[in-house]
């Protein structure tokens, strides 16, 4: 895995080890809020899913499930904002404020994380508009609120496309597992309305889940990603001694 | 028409505590998450252990094929094994040690 090319990498990563630098935690809680910030997302969406259905059962009835889905958007807009503060923080990247709100300002991999800015630009959207629901009418509100069902896809491209893990067998897995929630659930949610809007909606989702599973196979799985994606030649050297020498943090 | 509305509240406030228990839940868990997330990356990555493996040597060259079980867990094994093949210094620090010239004793005939 270590070709001969790698040789300045091992020097490069002992003059920074030798600098003083160690481990970064904000580069650790980036990727770790960034992987509990999908999830969450995922559950909100697939109770939001339910609460459009009026679903309800003992265990679950559909206040507790609109509770449930107002509590976890929330705590998903305060892991991302973690996610996104870290990565500002963590001199890893050179990442400014601006690109946090404001999508393709960055040269860091610029579209994939302008995918991850477009999607916390959408949660935001529907958070505010959701606590100022009172002042709005129901029909604005809702059509915004479809706005919920771009930003889980935008946010799990975003991963894909520039997430250190994505390679990873159990993060792989984890996406999957994310991506059966939400497709199950608007599935379901698909077979409760008419035929025309259902196949509609069924072709639409089967869409995004081909596309994603082939965005996957033909992009960060393959070799030279990093490069591809837009990873800058400096920060691409500085990943490489990291993965070598994690305890190298620049 | 009292019972009624005073089930009702009952009930009601049943489910908003239902739904802070759940809250509550789902928070802590999120955050125990992340943190162990965090700690297993800063711990767990390509390298790590290398970077130790420099003061362990070949020490712990052994636990590592010695817990993968002779044939070896498969693709783990093998990534810990490859893992430990790096060097975590240059080797030129050492060197210079090495080529030291060797000091005479006085004793000898």
């Amino acid at each position: 895995m270590l070709s001969s090319s790698d040789a300045p990498l091992s020097i490069a990563a002992g003059h920074l080890m030798a600098s003083g630098g160690g481990p970064s935690p904000l580069w650790y809680t980036t990727r770790a809020t960034g992987v509990v910030a999908l999830i969450l997302l995922t559950l909100t969406v697939a109770f939001g899913v339910a609460g459009t259905a009026r679903y309800s059962s003992e265990p679950l009835p559909r206040m507790v499930s609109a509770g449930l889905h107002r509590n976890l958007s929330l705590l998903t807009v305060a892991f991302v904002a973690t996610h996104i503060a870290t990565t500002l923080a963590d001199p890893f990247v050179n990442i400014g404020i601006v690109s946090a709100f404001v999508p393709f300002t960055s040269s860091y991999r610029p579209f994939w994380l302008s995918l991850g800015t477009i999607a916390f630009d959408l949660l935001l959207a529907l958070v505010i508009t959701s606590l100022l629901r009172t002042r709005l009418s129901y029909g604005a509100w809702r059509a915004l609120h479809w706005l919920a069902y771009a930003s889980w896809p935008i946010a799990l491209w975003h991963g894909l496309g520039t997430g250190t893990d994505t390679k990873l067998p159990w993060m792989l897995a984890l996406d999957a597992a994310c991506i059966v929630v939400v497709a199950g659930a608007v599935w379901w949610r698909l077979t409760l309305v008419d035929p025309p809007g259902r196949t509609i909606g069924t072709a639409i989702t089967a869409a995004v889940v081909i596309a994603t599973i082939a965005f996957v196979a033909i992009g960060p799985l393959q070799h030279g990603w990093a490069r591809k994606a837009g990873t800058p030649q400096a920060s691409a050297m500085q990943a490489r001694v990291r993965a070598v020498h994690p305890g190298s943090a620049p | 028409m009292r019972t009624h509305v005073h089930k009702a509240v009952v009930q009601r406030d049943e489910r908003l505590a239902r739904i802070r228990k759940l809250s509550l839940w789902i928070t802590g868990g999120a955050a125990a998450v992340s943190l162990g997330l965090g700690t297993a990356f800063a711990h767990a990555l390509p390298g790590h252990t290398a970077t130790t493996s420099a003061t362990t040597g070949t020490a712990h060259h052994g636990s590592a094929s010695g817990s993968s079980g002779g044939s070896g867990s498969g693709k783990a094994g093998r990534q810990h094994r490859h893992r430990l093949s790096r060097p975590a210094h240059k080797p030129a620090a050492a060197q210079p040690t090495q080529t030291q010239a060797p000091v005479v004793s006085s004793g000898g005939s």
